[in-house]
This record gives C-alpha cells, sequence and structure tokens, in this order.
C-alpha cells in the first residue's frame, strides 16, 4: 500500500499512535479504532500489525469471517508472525473452522516457542479448544 | 432441592463475566454468555435428574440423591472456573502479546 500522505512520523509516534488505536478498541470505540487502524497501514512498514489489529476490531465486533480475512492479510504480510497465526487461529475456530484454527495455532506456537510473542495466547487458546466447548 | 440453586447462581458465570468485562460484546464475551446459558441449563437440570432418580429409588433414599446433586454442582462450578481462568489467561497474553509487538515497532 503507498502512503497517500506525505507524511513522515517517527518510531516512537507509530508506537503511540498503535497503543491508542489498541486503547480505543479495549474501550468499545470500534469504529474510531478501525479508523485509526487503517490509517497505521500506510504509515507504517510493520503492516502486519495494524492489520492484525483492524481483524481484532472485526472480531470484537463478531464478525469472526471478516476478522479472518483481515488475519489472513497479516500472516501474508508476515508470515513469520506468531501472534498474526495466533489471532488467526482464534478467529478460525470462533468461525467454526477447527482443523484450520488447530494448525494457526500449531504454527503460532512453533514460531515463538518462548511465548512472548503470541505463543502463550496460541496455546491458552488451544487449551480452551481442547475443552471441545467453541 | 430449593436450597441449591442460590448456591449455583453465586457462581453463574454471567455474573462473572458482567463484572469483569466492557460493555461492548468481543467474541469471547459473547461465548461466556453461551457457556453461562448451557450452565444454567444444567443448573436448572438438576432438579429434574434428582426427580428422576427418586421415583426409580422406591426406598426414597433422599439424602443419597442431594449428595449427588451437590456432586454434579460441585463439578459444573468448578468447570465454570476453570473456564474463566482460561479466558483471563488468553486475554493477559493477547494483551501483553501485543504489547510486545508495538514495542519493537521499527
Amino acid at each position: 500500500m503507498v502512503n497517500p500522505l506525505p507524511i513522515a512520523i517517527t518510531t516512537d509516534e507509530k508506537r503511540f499512535l498503535m497503543e491508542s488505536a489498541v486503547l480505543m478498541r479495549d474501550s468499545g470505540r470500534l469504529d474510531q479504532a478501525a479508523v485509526m487502524f487503517e490509517a497505521i497501514v500506510s504509515l507504517v512498514d510493520d503492516r502486519h500489525l495494524p492489520l492484525i489489529g483492524l481483524g481484532s476490531v472485526e472480531f470484537e465486533r463478531g464478525a469472526f469471517e471478516r476478522a479472518v480475512e483481515r488475519f489472513e492479510d497479516a500472516v501474508a504480510f508476515a508470515p513469520d508472525c506468531a501472534l498474526a497465526h495466533a489471532h488467526l487461529g482464534e478467529a478460525l475456530a470462533f468461525s467454526r473452522h477447527l482443523e484450520e484454527a488447530q494448525l494457526a495455532l500449531r504454527k503460532a506456537t512453533e514460531l515463538d516457542p518462548a511465548g512472548t510473542a503470541g505463543g502463550n495466547m496460541a496455546r491458552q487458546i488451544q487449551k480452551f479448544l481442547d475443552y471441545g466447548l467453541l | 432441592m430449593s436450597n441449591i440453586n442460590p448456591v449455583g447462581q453465586n457462581y453463574d458465570f454471567r455474573q462473572i463475566q458482567s463484572t469483569t468485562t466492557s460493555s461492548h460484546q468481543s467474541g469471547w464475551s459473547k461465548f461466556g454468555r453461551i457457556l453461562g446459558d448451557v450452565a444454567g441449563g444444567v443448573m436448572g437440570n438438576v432438579p429434574v435428574l434428582g426427580s428422576a432418580l427418586s421415583s426409580l429409588n422406591t426406598q426414597g433414599d433422599a439424602s443419597f440423591n442431594q449428595q449427588y446433586e451437590l456432586i454434579l454442582l460441585q463439578q459444573q462450578i468448578q468447570q465454570n472456573m476453570q473456564m474463566f481462568s482460561t479466558m483471563s489467561n488468553i486475554s493477559k497474553s493477547k494483551h501483553e502479546a501485543a504489547m510486545t509487538a508495538i514495542r519493537n515497532m521499527k
């Protein structure tokens, strides 16, 4: 995606924007969060992160299929990002694609054995799937 | 029998959810509500199960039935607490992973 605005921002500003968008999402202001994540996609090199954010907004809305599409975009952009695979696995599980969900979660744990970058999240969701309730 | 259900309601998953999540409906909060409904259904069925057992037991061993129902209830409560704990861990690990990713942005 080409940056439509002639704006260069610092790394700290990128982080600030991302954290603000995450806060918007977590406080339930989903429309504003989506607008922010959309804008950040065109401003940063790590585009998979705002794409994950957009997916998480759709997930919060309960639009799991649309969330899957966003997370797949993130995985396509950064195939080695455990966080993207973990989110994809979660959204797939909620949209009842359980086998694909298992694969995505397994991939996340393989990519992040230490767990801090999405591996733990994948393991916890896996545990939930093991209850057979999703 | 009637003294069992209030105990169950103290641990109703919906109540735990409503005190720990915000007003918007995420996938997990929706799931929590569904889980709460399932738990409620099971709680509601405990007396029915008890009645069936009582009619089978012509001796009318009421204390055995009561103990059995309490065990069922305890299992349900334990399962709900375990689910809640897992969901809480998912939220925590999700947030930590997101913050780590943001901190590592270049």
